[in-house]
């Protein structure tokens, strides 16, 4: 068990360095100057300019820069922002808390409707239950989230008022983004647990157990499922990650707070230091949650324990 | 009851009735009160005027901020902060006559050293002003001769200093918050305006409200005293159509920039209105490269003004909402010369003609050759905008009809900008609302034609000394009526030559529901939220 945790946690710290490289590399990378860039349109003279330069420390070797970054950035600071010139690290955390909503609500959805509907559809294969709830879970996956956005606040907040269609906090302006967000990978999950199901109930162990005289329910849930489970936690990590970053449209869609309109109006505005920043605190993220599902394996799958 | 409970209670009717009686003075009908909601089509990035160059902070800080002069929508020049100003006889001097009694949100004065204060901290390389230095021009210091009078000098006469100063990236802010925020007054304003700021949750909403002790509004907005709102609260909401969803659904009372698509049905429904008004500056147009092979040759670019199909393009593309630009100014601006309206008339036969006559004839696949050479000419635009696109593609199959293949260049910001400085291009597209007419320097004057791996707005890289003399005599000369005759004579050479080619009129489109009336619209169609009234 040890020896697995820590592969994972020697991986984890590789990918976290390459991660900070490539979130610093954007500055260096963006085509142009980025000094002539932030300076723009506002008519700084040459000097100026060298000024702005030196204050960024964009005049020292470029190793000197990248080990300035990382030392700032462990101790939390990563910067001002150009536009608005709040520290980069506040504004990011004050954004990744609802996008973190947004995402668990999504994902908590789409665990719930996705495992719900691939049981019932496993339990009953080849029925008609089962070809409806396939179909059901296709169109979940075909469909843009953009327009199915749009489709719910017509239909939901200005046809039905029973749920505001841009921002706001708390449950109710929660709902609509929810939905959205879930739904497809409510519909990944489905299929899926559908197709492991069907899988482990045709193993020898199910019919050992149901030849012991154990109730169906104890047959699927506590021998099957279990099982069946496995490759659906590795689904919802990846997920996660995809919702991360459908999150973006999400929240742009709806108006609502989170990381994904943070980074994008940066980017747009080339605020350079809080691209920098999103960059490297979702990509930290992401990596982390993967860490805890890898993590979560070993809880689930007796094999990695010993392997 | 208590005494003192009673007391408050007598003392906040008596203050209602009072505060009612301090707005509406003239009118005791009109209704007081209300929390209104207005959606942004983007959140401003910053709130501190001289740091920013974004209209949409000028259109959400108009609420806190006053300045020194207005414009009104015919381009007049009239009072606020001052009350009367001269100019010395060589020019170099302007004297502004301040009003007394002004106070910021935070109690400090308003009074011509804070005015100066304000004026330094713009031009000073460490605000890095997005906008407000530029407007000042050759600004070389102020002096506060007292505490009404200000002395503003120049290296040179600056005739666009009062257009610009009408704009709020020029408003004074107060020294004490800047002695205590520096550059975090982009998150923390303080101004003499109507409302006060209160709060700022990023990406989520903006909060001003009513400042009680205003009573310094200017003559021409026809009310005095504190504002009829009790506040504002911004929200940014990109998305269109989820912005027009919430004026639908009453979330939000005005809505920013409705999309063309949209207008039609507010404009049919009794309990909305929509308020439009036209930007100043330059239109939408296409600028023409005059150093490119063949729109270096006149009689292309002579052709390409009358192959455009302006009605068709605003009817369609536009839904009737954005009308044809016909002239290098929109008709708001001061300065326009209304001479360009009969010039380019859409008139394809004598496209063909001219090009015909210019020796450029008819080949295979309808396209027209000289000396072995097709008439293929590149448009350059933005990848992200997908309007400019729709544009471009109406305008090549108005091209297609007259013989002149038309290439789409369609490329993401940093490359289209690259290319353009370049001159790669033979069109692009090119948009720029500013209210002076100097505006036609930054996009005619051959010294701003971009250097070999710089940057520069004369991206028709058209150098006329002629041209460039009456620019520079433009921003010089303070007498309007000589101004209009100069600028006349510029835009009359810009469009002789055909070095732009006018496409559509924007316009500032706000949708509102009717229970929100009263709003003053400013030059180039700012919102003046103070005068308006919300009934709930």
């Amino acid at each position: 068990m040890t020896a697995y945790i820590r592969g994972k946690l020697l991986s984890t710290v590789i990918v976290l360095f390459g991660v900070s490289l490539l979130s610093f590399m954007i500055l260096h990378l963006i085509p142009g100057d980025p000094v002539q860039v932030m300076s723009g349109q506002t008519g700084a003279s040459a000097s100026d300019m060298e000024k702005l330069r030196h204050q960024l420390g964009l005049d020292n070797p470029i190793y000197v820069q990248y080990v300035n970054f990382i030392t700032n950035a462990l101790q939390g600071d990563l910067g001002r922002s150009i536009i608005s010139r709040q520290p980069v690290s506040r504004m990011v955390l004050d954004q990744i808390v609802p996008t973190i909503k947004l995402t668990v609500a999504g994902m908590g959805l789409a665990i719930v409707m996705g495992v719900t509907l691939g049981i019932a559809a496993a339990v009953r294969p080849n029925s008609l239950l089962d070809s409806g709830i396939m179909i059901v879970a296709t169109l979940g996956i075909a469909i843009p989230s953009f327009w199915f956005a749009l489709l719910l606040i017509y239909a939901f907040s200005v046809h039905y008022h029973w749920f505001p269609a841009a921002g706001g906090q708390g449950l109710k302006p929660l709902v609509l983004p929810a939905v959205t967000l879930g739904i497809s990978a409510a519909a990944v999950i489905a299929r899926l647990t559908r197709s492991s199901m069907l899988e482990v109930m045709r193993q020898d162990y199910i019919g050992t157990a149901r030849a012991k005289g154990l109730r169906e329910r104890a047959v699927v849930y506590r021998h099957g499922l279990k099982n069946a489970l496995i490759p659906v936690v590795t689904v919802v990590g990846l997920q996660f990650g995809a919702l991360l970053s459908g999150a973006v449209i999400v929240e742009t869609v709806f108006a609502r707070q989170g990381i994904g309109r943070l980074a994008i109006d940066a980017i747009l505005n080339k605020d350079y230091p809080l691209v920098q920043g999103t960059v490297l605190i979702t990509a930290t993220a992401y990596v982390l949650t993967n860490l805890v599902i890898d993590l979560l394996y070993a809880m689930l799958d007796p094999r990695l324990r010993h392997g | 009851m208590t005494a003192g409970a009673g007391a408050a209670v007598a003392f906040a009717a008596g203050s209602n009735l009072a505060l009612r009686q301090a707005v509406f003075a003239q009118d005791e009908t009109r209704p007081v009160g209300g929390d209104l909601k207005f959606a942004l089509s983007n959140e401003p990035p910053n709130l501190d005027p001289h740091q920013a160059s974004a209209l949409i902070v000028a259109t959400v800080d108009a609420a806190i901020l006053d300045t020194l002069v207005n414009e009104l929508e015919d381009g007049t020049i009239v009072p606020g902060l001052a009350t009367s100003w001269e100019f010395s006889p060589d020019g170099l001097t302007a004297t502004f006559h301040l009003r007394s009694g002004v106070k910021f949100h935070d109690g400090e004065p308003f009074n011509a050293a804070a005015m100066k204060q304000s004026f330094d901290r713009m031009v000073d390389p460490a605000t890095q002003s997005g906008l407000a230095a530029s407007l000042l021009g050759p600004y070389t210091g102020s002096e506060a001769v007292d505490d009404t009078t200000l002395k503003m000098t120049f290296s040179k006469p600056f005739a666009p200093l009062l257009h610009n100063l009408a704009r709020n990236f020029t408003s004074p802010i107060s020294p004490k918050a800047i002695a205590e925020y520096g550059l975090d007054v982009a998150t923390h304003p303080v101004g003499t305006g109507p409302f006060v700021f209160k709060e700022w949750i990023q990406k989520d909403h903006i909060t001003f409200e009513r400042f009680a002790d205003y009573n310094w509004a200017p003559d021409f907005l026809g009310v005095q005293g504190p504002a009829a709102l009790d506040s504002i609260i911004w929200r940014p909401v990109a998305e269109e159509a989820t912005r027009v969803a919430t004026l639908k659904n009453g979330e939000s009372h005005i809505i920013e920039s409705v999309p063309p698509p949209f207008v039609s049905q507010f404009e049919g429904d009794s309990n909305y209105a929509i308020d439009k008004h036209m930007n100043t500056g330059i239109p939408f147009c296409f600028m023409v490269n005059t150093q490119k092979a063949p729109t270096d040759d006149p009689a292309v670019r002579q052709a390409l003004e009358y192959a455009i199909d302006k009605d068709t393009i605003s009817n369609t593309i536009n839904f009737g909402v954005y009308p044809p630009a016909r002239s290098v100014l929109s008709p708001v601006t001061f300065g326009y010369w209304a001479g360009a309206e009969s010039m380019y008339p859409y008139d394809p036969e004598q496209a063909k003609s001219i090009l015909e006559q210019a020796g450029w004839t008819v080949g295979d696949g309808g396209i027209r050759e000289k000396d072995g050479n097709k008439l293929h000419i590149q448009f350059w635009t933005l990848s992200d905008i997908v309007l400019f696109q729709n544009i471009a593609q109406a305008y090549q199959a108005q091209l297609k009809e007259v013989g002149v293949d038309m290439e789409i260049v369609t490329l993401a910001r940093a490359a289209w900008g690259d290319g353009v400085n370049a001159g790669e291009h033979n069109l692009t597209i090119q948009i720029f609302g500013l209210s002076d007419p100097s505006v036609l320097s930054i996009n005619f004057h051959s010294k701003n034609i971009a250097p070999p791996g710089g940057s520069g707005f004369n991206w028709a890289r058209y150098s006329d000394p002629a041209l460039d003399k009456l620019l520079d005599d433009g921003e010089v000369e303070l007498d309007d009526a000589k101004r209009v005759e100069i600028y006349g004579q510029a835009q009359k050479i810009i469009l002789d030559n055909a070095i732009m080619i006018p496409v559509y009129l924007l316009h500032q489109v706000f949708g509102r529901t009717t229970k929100l009336e009263n709003i003053t619209y400013i030059v180039g169609g700012l919102p003046i939220l103070y005068t308006a009234t919300l009934q709930q």
